[in-house]
């Protein structure tokens, strides 16, 4: 089920929704369901209605729990509050600076110095208990500054005025923050500045309700918090595939020749140019980009050859796809071709009617609406949010670099016939090691998005796989890191196991589809088999379950002699156990 | 006068959840207290584009009838 709002959806309208909806959870099964929870330093019960609305648009199902304001100390500290009965999986923080310090902006210096110094430790005491009990992933806001600043110009002067001082607030708390792996910082400003900041604040109601924003604002509020979910809980896309011709350039190329096509020097060239420019900056982000174009090869090579003004670059793209087939079909090539789902994937292009039909025949595609105007697609492709994210590992870093790798290898691959003899010269380094600090973000965004190679897709949240790792002798998260000759692959996998009597329980088993097939399968293997026989167990129990993208899995657990009982699948340990031939060629550790 | 009157009791439906009669007493509506009170009049302020002030909030406790009387003024 999607659920839309039209665009004259009024304050009073979400009111509505949220009675009608709340109480129908099993409408919404296919829905990520979170519990949230906003602590405040003023009234803001109404987003409520608001978010979960908004959550429902961003097909998330949400339970919301909002305190009385400035209850937030004892809501974290009392172990006996709703907070702790209530369990969220997110918390969000909305602070302002005079809620917590009363004139922060008017008293002197010296005291002001020494509030802002007490609060940030209490924001740091708090902050520790609050990792400590709670699970959380926990957003919490930059302070941001009043609408009134007395003697605004003074305050530019001076280094410890309360306008610089609350800068140095927030970088502590930044700092602070950093130290736990479940943090997220948000900020205000954008949004006061997108809305205009006349929009923001309603002195009345803040003055007779403690409301200090609109009810418009309030909405806007909604969407932004909706919108951090979504990056939290659902992977980002990781593809953009893109049409040329009035897309990435002005113009036909098959009709107005090198010389006649827009792009770069004055208007609308310029437009052009800047677009691929963001191109080109999602791609350093990770994101991996392909053409997919209905032209001439030689048309479009010669572009890319001898017009100086191209951004973009040829080896920018990781598939290139153009020719004068149906662009869904190359769409379906391209997802083969780069091992990565449609439903990660964003069409661009200009024509409506090839818009259209990616929509009829690839629903799961996400499509941009480009139109004739290059100053809108500009816009549009600026404020996308299918790339957010909040933090990129260096996996993402290097991805799209890995994605030419990969080329190189399948291109190699065809060369040799034999898939032994290609692993044999692969020069493979697999190293297996337990989860740290440093390799959390990493092994939750794998957690999250790994489709084809998952064992049950089971998809823990941040604050689970928290608590697993901190209860580490209960059950055992261990990450996969991967080389070749060709390139650095990161770490590409992960396995939790748990023992259960004399059995040896695989809770999840998941390899990143860039790394399929290149023997890393076999490492695993030997891994899992050395750690049942160290700890002298029977068994070695996969918890599968199928997906509708997992089969892959299924044929691995046969091919390597698990046999399926009931629900699980089953490999009894004998004493001889006969490793593969491979993995003499293959350099391979366990920590 | 019949466009304030629907307009209205869509408002009083969406915040209250229940459609509530001309004259009908506040006290006696159980959702009607005082954050909802709040909820009704931003929803009156961004359906009538007016601006309330708050010494007004409380003569606005009361019933349909008055409240639309009240708009009336406020929209000339």
């Amino acid at each position: 089920m999607k659920f839309k709002l039209n665009k004259k959806t009024k304050f009073s309208d979400y009111f509505k929704l949220y009675r009608e909806f709340k109480e129908s959870r099993e409408e919404f099964e296919n829905f990520k369901k979170v519990k949230i929870a906003i602590l405040s330093s003023f009234t803001i019960s109404q987003l409520e209605p608001l978010l979960f609305v908004e959550n429902l648009k961003n097909d998330i199902y949400s339970e919301i729990y909002i305190p009385g304001f400035n209850q937030f100390r004892q809501e974290i500290l009392n172990k006996g509050s709703y907070l702790h009965i209530f369990k969220p999986d997110i918390i969000f923080f909305v602070l302002r600076v005079e809620d917590i310090i009363n004139d922060y902006f008017v008293i002197e210096e010296k005291k002001r110095k020494r509030l802002s110094e007490e609060l940030i430790d209490d924001m740091k005491f708090m902050f520790k208990k609050l990792f400590k009990l709670f699970n959380s992933s926990v957003f919490f806001n930059t302070f941001f500054l009043p609408q009134y600043i007395p003697n605004l110009f003074l305050n530019f002067q001076e280094l410890n005025s309360s306008y610089n001082m609350l800068k140095g607030i927030n970088r502590e708390i930044r700092k602070e923050l950093n130290n736990y792996v479940s943090a997220y910082i948000y900020s205000f400003d954008v949004l006061f500045k997108e809305n205009g900041i006349s929009n923001v604040f309603d002195a009345k109601m803040e003055y007779y309700a403690a409301i200090p924003f609109k009810s418009q604002f309030l909405i806007e509020i909604a969407e932004y918090f909706s919108r951090m979910l979504k990056i939290l809980l659902f992977p980002r896309k990781k593809c953009l595939v893109l049409d040329l011709d009035n897309t990435l350039w002005g113009g036909i190329i098959g009709e107005d020749g090198l010389n006649g096509i827009k792009i770069g020097g004055t208007f609308p060239g310029n437009v052009y140019a800047e677009i691929q420019k963001v191109i080109k900056y999602y791609k350093d982000q990770g994101i991996i980009l392909t053409i997919n174009s209905k032209n001439n090869m030689k048309d479009v090579l010669e572009v890319f050859e001898k017009h100086n003004d191209m951004v973009l670059k040829l080896e920018d793209f990781s598939s290139v796809k153009i020719n004068w087939n149906e662009k869904a079909d190359n769409m379906i090539e391209i997802s083969n071709e780069l091992n990565i789902g449609l439903d990660s994937m964003v069409f661009v292009d200009d024509s409506p009617v090839e818009r259209e039909k990616i929509h009829q025949f690839l629903p799961m595609v996400e499509v941009m609406e480009f139109g004739k105007d290059p100053l809108k697609n500009l816009e549009i492709l600026k404020k996308t949010n299918y790339f957010d994210s909040f933090f990129l590992t260096d996996e993402d870093r290097k991805k799209s670099r890995e994605y030419e790798e990969r080329k190189k290898r399948t291109k190699t691959l065809k060369k040799i016939k034999n898939q032994d003899d290609f692993i044999k010269n692969l020069n493979l380094k697999v190293n297996i090691k337990p989860i740290d600090r440093i390799s959390f973000k990493r092994v939750y965004q794998l957690i999250q998005k790994t489709n084809q190679f998952n064992l049950n897709a089971k998809r823990y949240s941040e604050g689970e796989l928290k608590n697993m790792m901190n209860k580490q002798k209960e059950c055992e998260i261990s990450y996969i890191k991967a080389e070749d000759k060709f390139g650095e692959y990161g770490i590409i996998g992960v396995i939790i196991t748990k023992i259960d009597k004399e059995n040896l329980i695989i809770d999840s088993l998941l390899l990143s589809c860039r790394a399929i097939g290149v023997g890393i399968e076999k490492v695993i293997m030997k891994f899992l088999i050395e750690k049942a026989k160290r700890k002298k167990l029977k068994k070695i129990i996969a918890i599968y379950k199928e997906t509708k993208k997992n089969t892959l899995v299924k044929g691995f657990l046969t091919k390597e002699g698990f046999i399926k009982r009931k629900e699980v699948f089953e490999l009894s340990l004998q004493k001889e156990m006969r490793l593969a031939e491979i993995l003499k060629f293959i350099d391979y550790s366990f920590d | 006068m019949k466009d304030i009157n629907e307009k209205l009791s869509q408002i009083f439906i969406n915040i209250l959840g229940v459609a509530i009669s001309e004259d009908e007493d506040p006290e006696r509506i159980e959702n009607w207290d005082s954050l909802n009170h709040l909820n009704i009049i931003l929803s009156i302020e961004e359906e009538f584009k007016i601006e309330i002030p708050p010494e007004d909030f409380e003569e606005l406790y009361s019933t349909k009838k008055k409240i639309i009387e009240y708009i009336k003024t406020k929209i000339k």
